[in-house]
C-alpha cells in the first residue's frame, strides 16, 4: 500500500464518530497553536497562561493542553525588595534567570520552594515573557507562611 | 500473529512507553509528592482547591502503577480501563498546581486519547483502521512539535541568548558542562546558537509530520528522542518516551499492514 494513500484516507472518517470527533479536535489544536504565529492577541493569550494570569481556571486548563514545550523567551527576577511596577532593572539586589517554560516553576515546582521557608520572609518575583512583538509582564508577592505559600499577583 | 493479538502487541508497545516516560522521574516525584507539596503547600487563586490538594496529586501520579499488572492481560475491557486511566491521570497532573509546569503529562495526555480510540477500536476488521490509527498518531506528532516549533521563533532563542542559559549555565552535568570547560566564550555562544537552530529546524520538521511519509516519521521521531537525550538531559524521556512508543507502534503497524496487503 502506497504511503499517499496511507496517510490520505479522509473519506472514511465518516464511518466512524469517534474517530471523526478525535481527528477534528486534534486539527483545532494544531489550528490555534498555527494562529500563535500570526495573531497578537492569541499570542498574549499564551503568554498570560504562562504567567497563570487567567481570570477563568476552565480557559486555563484548555490552553494548557496545547504542547508547548520550551516556548518564547521567559525571564524571571526575583528579590527580597518590592521591585519597581515598571520595570525590575535598577533594583538592587536581585537574582536573573532564563527559564524554558511557564516562569513561575521556579517556585511551584521542584524543590525551591523549601529554601523559601528556610529563612521565612517575604519575595518578590518579576515575569517577563515575550513572543514576536507580544510582550507580558507579571509582579508576583511571595509570601511563606504557615507551612503555605502564597502567590500573590500584584501586577 | 493474528490481526486481535496483534493489535494487543500495539497497545502493549505505546503503552510500555508511556509507563516508561511517567515514572521515568519517579526518584524525584516521589519524594516532591509524598513530603515536599504537603509540607509547604502552594496558594494560588487560579486554581480550585480540588487541584490545589496534594492527595489529588499523590493518586494521580501513582494510580498508572496499577498498568503494570493489567497489561498482562489480553482483554479489551482491561485496556480500555488502562487507557481511562492514562487519559485521567495525565489530565489530573496537567492541571494540578504542583505538577502543571511538567511537559511529561501534556504529551502523557495525548499519547493517552490514542490509546483510548485505538482500544475502544480494538475489535474493528475493516482495513482502514490502521489507516485512521495511523493519521491520529501524525496529527498527535505534528501537535506537539508544532507546539515547541512555533513557541521557539522568538530572537532570544534563534540568536542563542536563551539556549546558552539553558544549555551551558543551567545545566551542570553531562555533555555541556564538559564542553562548558574546554570552550572560550564564544565558541561557547555560538554552539548554542547552532544547537538553537537546529532544534527548531527539527521541531519545524516534524510539525509537518501528518504531510510526511510515515515510515519517515515514525523512524526520525525515536532517532530524534535519543540524540535529545544523549545531548540535553535524560529527563526529557519523561516527555519523548510516549511519543517514541506511539511511532514504535505504528511502525509496527506498517509493517503489518505492508505484509498483509
Amino acid at each position: 500500500m502506497r504511503d499517499s494513500q496511507f496517510s490520505w484516507k479522509f473519506k472514511s472518517f465518516k464511518k466512524d464518530k469517534t474517530t471523526c470527533i478525535f481527528c477534528s479536535v486534534l486539527c483545532a489544536a494544531l489550528f490555534i497553536i498555527f494562529l500563535k504565529l500570526f495573531s497578537p492577541s492569541v499570542q498574549r493569550f499564551f503568554l498570560s497562561q504562562y504567567h497563570l494570569k487567567n481570570d477563568n481556571f476552565c480557559l486555563w486548563a484548555l490552553g494548557h493542553l496545547l504542547p508547548s514545550m520550551y516556548n518564547y523567551a521567559n525571564e524571571v527576577w526575583y528579590s527580597d525588595a518590592p521591585f519597581d511596577e515598571t520595570s525590575p532593572l535598577g533594583l538592587a539586589p536581585y537574582a536573573h534567570k532564563w527559564v524554558n517554560h511557564y516562569p513561575l516553576h521556579v517556585v511551584t515546582f521542584g524543590l525551591y520552594r523549601e529554601g523559601l521557608f528556610s529563612t521565612p520572609k517575604e519575595y518578590f518575583f518579576y515575569l517577563r515573557s515575550r513572543y514576536k512583538k507580544s510582550e507580558v509582564t507579571s509582579v508576583y508577592h511571595l509570601v511563606p507562611q504557615d507551612n503555605k505559600l502564597y502567590l500573590e499577583l500584584i501586577k | 500473529m493474528d490481526r486481535k493479538r496483534f493489535n494487543f502487541f500495539i497497545l502493549r508497545v505505546v503503552t510500555a512507553f508511556w509507563l516508561l516516560g511517567w515514572f521515568i522521574k519517579l526518584e524525584f516525584f516521589n519524594p516532591y509528592l509524598t513530603g515536599h507539596i504537603v509540607r509547604y503547600q502552594i496558594v494560588h487563586e487560579l486554581f480550585p482547591p480540588f487541584f490545589l490538594n496534594s492527595f489529588v496529586a499523590q493518586i494521580a501520579y501513582f494510580l498508572p502503577f496499577v498498568i503494570f499488572i493489567l497489561i498482562f492481560f489480553l482483554k479489551r475491557i482491561i485496556f480500555k480501563f488502562i487507557s481511562i486511566v492514562m487519559v485521567a491521570c495525565s489530565l489530573l497532573l496537567c492541571w494540578h498546581a504542583d505538577t502543571y509546569n511538567d511537559a511529561t503529562f501534556v504529551t502523557s495526555f495525548w499519547v493517552g486519547l490514542w490509546v483510548l480510540w485505538f482500544s475502544w477500536h480494538l475489535n474493528r476488521e475493516d482495513n482502514d483502521f490502521y489507516y485512521h490509527a495511523s493519521l491520529l498518531s501524525k496529527l498527535i506528532l505534528s501537535l506537539v512539535f508544532l507546539g515547541g516549533f512555533a513557541g521557539k521563533l522568538t530572537p532570544e532563542y534563534w540568536q542563542g541568548e536563551a539556549p546558552y542559559e539553558l544549555f551551558f549555565q543551567q545545566n551542570h552535568q553531562g555533555i555541556f558542562a564538559v564542553l562548558k570547560q574546554r570552550l572560550s566564550l564564544e565558541e561557547q555562544l555560538f554552539l548554542a546558537k547552532m544547537i538553537g537552530r537546529m532544534i527548531t529546524g527539527t521541531e519545524g520538521l516534524l510539525s509537518l509530520a501528518v504531510f510526511l511519509p510515515s515510515r519517515f516519521v515514525y523512524a526520525v521521531v525515536p532517532f530524534v528522542g535519543a540524540v535529545m537525550v544523549i545531548f540535553r538531559t535524560w529527563a526529557i524521556i519523561s516527555v519523548l518516551a510516549c511519543l517514541v512508543g506511539l511511532s514504535l507502534g505504528c511502525y509496527f503497524m506498517i509493517k503489518r499492514m505492508e505484509q498483509d496487503a
